[in-house]
């Protein structure tokens, strides 16, 4: 049964060697070198040297014993016992680290630092170290250069095991610790196991100690959620006179210099019962494409005084006479099954933030959001019964609108040409017969538009927190629908003066 | 077989109308020529009748040339009821555009197919009214405005805040139906 620590064992199979070579040869080189006599003494850090080769050869062979043994272990660790199997990766690599520092303090960083061994950190009183060591038996007779090659090879073998030694603990104690405390990545649960089975065998241990830590976590949560909000606070209070400014589209923006209707229209209307009869046989699309292609027509039909309440009146005859509920998705007119297209409609981030976020009070906020992050889904699964799920319409929108978008995919990969989409960010969606003819970034234009419009409108209402239903006066919280706060400078960050 | 009767109309809504002689079985599409009728003995139908129609006579005309050419057709009388060429009760059935009326209707402008509009409803005239808004409706429908504007030989007068101000009030259209909804 493979856990977490699977990968712990892949790193140990590959460190089995170097540790192997660090570890018995520094602790072979470490007596040798102890055996050379009162010159460590009279040369520069020789002391250190001394110890840094004892904690090197020592700590190698501790750790290629400790590696041996994990290499079989491991591989069933999880939990706390995975974190402590991580802690002890990285006591052993802390004394390796010590150790190579230590002996680098004597010893030439590189092997080409070798080739001038025989002159190298000479003593006080003008021996060489390695060439007293060439002297005797323990190192051979190879030459200085090879005893100090020798002995900076094992010095990077042990670099080598200290790098992979802090990468295996590091693994371990966020894979251990992880698979406790949640049930996410890492844990027994992710890899298909049961949590029942989970060995936490030293458990007791962290109880107390986080009891103990528990006023500091607290105070540390606290802190730093006081701040945020405090600076969050003090932003939106500076921007409160801000108002949100529409970005109207290129194709939407008046010039500077237009000043109201011009000309007179005030010519003869059509008869109410002819334009109702007209109407009859027209969708609401064609009478805004009507009242939309010139001021002289629109006057005909809907007369110069109020057209747009004329073309009210004249809305329930539209589309059959049928009262349609239905919207097209990018510019929200009436549409009817006789009118309507359907169409992959892109998502501006307007249209994602109109959906998803909603507004909080100053106190859901810092509890919910600053001091620990809570969803609205979680939210609202919290206020259900527990024998009850609570009906929650948006994850059921969104799981639908999933499907549709993965629908869409499925059929866009068989036909690439027309319907070639790159990510999600398109919804199969029913739209009116202007927009059917409107390009992509037409589209997003029109929908980003139309977004904001629609924010702008949701802006002057009164609104209510979304978890204690107070109503808001003064800042706004916007929290999407991760938990956390929505800092897009669209949503007003404060009530409007009444 | 009957004299064929002949009508004087004059349109008296500007001074020096023109006069039209329409035969009577054409002029008897129009409801109100109908009822105007209904007051005339058969001695005072040489006598001129008005009507007042804000229509030029060019648009009259086509009307009365509509009518004379579907002098045969079923004509509505003041009670409801359909009536054949024969004067006899027939089913009513919905008109549909024969080659004529299309060549009739596609001949006209924007401007006399208005008029025409007018007068049939002033004149009560109903296959004509109902012909007419089909036509009208058919040009429009499933059109984007640029298509319509090419149709009807128009350009757009708007200014861009003008635009700007009709696309807002679909916003304003669509968030009414929603409050209507809710109620």
């Amino acid at each position: 049964m493979w856990g977490p620590g699977g990968l712990s064992c892949i790193i140990r199979f590959i460190c089995h060697v170097p540790t192997g070579f660090a570890g018995i040869n520094g602790l072979i080189t470490y007596n040798n070198v102890r055996g050379l006599g009162d010159i460590l003494n009279v040369i520069p850090h020789g002391a250190e040297f001394v110890r840094g080769l004892s904690y090197v050869g020592r700590a190698g062979t501790a750790t290629f014993a400790w590696n041996f043994f994990q290499f079989a272990v491991s591989p069933f660790l999880r939990g706390n016992l995975l974190a402590i199997t991580g802690l002890v990766d990285l006591a052993l690599a802390g004394l390796l680290v010590a150790g190579v520092v230590l002996e680098r303090r004597f010893l030439p960083g590189t092997f080409s630092g070798c080739n001038g061994a025989s002159n190298w950190n000479n003593a006080t009183d003008g021996r060489n170290f390695f060439v007293v060591a060439n002297g005797t038996d323990a190192f051979g007779s190879d030459g200085p250069n090879s005893i100090c090659h020798n002995i900076v090879q094992i010095w990077v073998m042990a670099i080598v095991v200290i790098i992979l030694y802090l990468l295996c603990g590091v693994f371990n104690i966020l894979l251990g610790f992880g698979g406790v405390a949640h049930s996410g990545p890492g844990s027994r649960t992710a890899f298909g196991l049961p949590p029942q089975y989970d060995i936490d065998l030293f458990g007791w241990m962290f109880g107390p100690l986080r009891c103990l830590l528990k006023p500091v976590v607290y105070v540390y949560k606290h802190l730093r959620a006081s701040l945020y909000f405090a600076c969050r606070y003090v932003s939106k209070y500076m921007s409160r006179k801000k108002k949100l400014t529409l970005r109207p589209t290129k194709h939407l923006r008046p010039p500077k210099n237009a000043k109201g209707e011009s000309g007179n229209h005030g010519g003869p209307r059509l008869p109410l019962e002819l334009a109702i009869m007209i109407v009859r046989e027209l969708h609401y699309a064609d009478l805004v494409n009507l009242s939309r292609s010139s001021k002289a027509l629109r006057a005909v039909f809907f007369g110069s005084r109020s057209p747009e309440q004329a073309m009210k009146d004249l809305r329930p005859f539209v589309c059959g006479g049928e009262i349609s509920c239905a919207r097209c998705a990018v510019c929200k007119i009436q549409i009817c099954p006789g009118c309507e297209h359907r169409a992959l409609i892109p998502l501006s981030g307007a249209f994602r933030h109109l959906r998803a976020c909603r507004p909080a009070c100053s106190r859901c906020f810092y509890k919910n959001h600053c001091v620990q992050r809570v969803t609205p889904a979680d939210y609202a699964r919290a206020r259900g019964s527990s024998t009850r799920r609570q009906f929650d319409p948006s994850w059921v929108s969104e799981l639908r609108r999933y499907f549709q978008w993965a629908r869409q995919r499925f059929r866009s990969s068989r036909n690439v040409e027309t319907n070639s989409v790159g990510a999600y960010d398109v919804l199969d969606e029913a739209i009116c017969q202007n927009c059917a003819t409107l390009w992509r970034r037409e589209m997003l234009a029109e929908v980003e538009a139309e977004s904001l419009r629609e924010l702008q409108l949701v802006a002057g209402r009164k609104l209510a927190c979304f978890r204690c239903r107070t109503p808001l006066t003064g800042v706004r919280w916007w929290v999407d629908m991760k938990g956390w706060e929505c800092k897009w400078d669209g949503h007003p960050g404060w009530a409007p003066a009444t | 077989m009957a004299p064929i009767q002949i009508l004087k109309l004059q349109n008296t809504f500007k001074p020096g109308g023109k006069v039209f002689e329409v035969e009577r079985a054409a002029a008897e599409h129009s409801g109100l020529v109908q009822m105007l009728l209904q007051d005339f003995d058969d001695s005072d139908l040489e006598a001129i009748i008005p009507i007042s129609v804000d229509v030029s006579d060019k648009g009259l005309a086509k009307v009365f040339e509509w009518m004379t050419h579907s002098k045969d057709l079923p004509k509505t009388t003041d009670d409801g009821s359909v009536r054949g060429p024969d004067d006899s009760a027939v089913n009513w059935k919905p008109l549909t555009f024969s080659d004529w009326d299309k060549k009739f209707f596609d001949a006209l402008d924007s401007e006399a197919l208005y008029e025409i509009l007018i007068a049939a409803n002033y004149l009560d005239i109903k296959p004509l009214y109902e012909l007419g808004c089909q036509f009208v409706a058919n040009m429009i429908r499933g059109k984007t405005t640029e298509q319509i504007r090419e149709i009807l030989n128009i350009t757009s007068d708007f200014n861009p805040e003008e635009e700007l101000r009709i696309r807002e009030q679909k916003a304003l259209v669509k968030d009414e139906s929603e409050t209507a909804e809710k109620n």
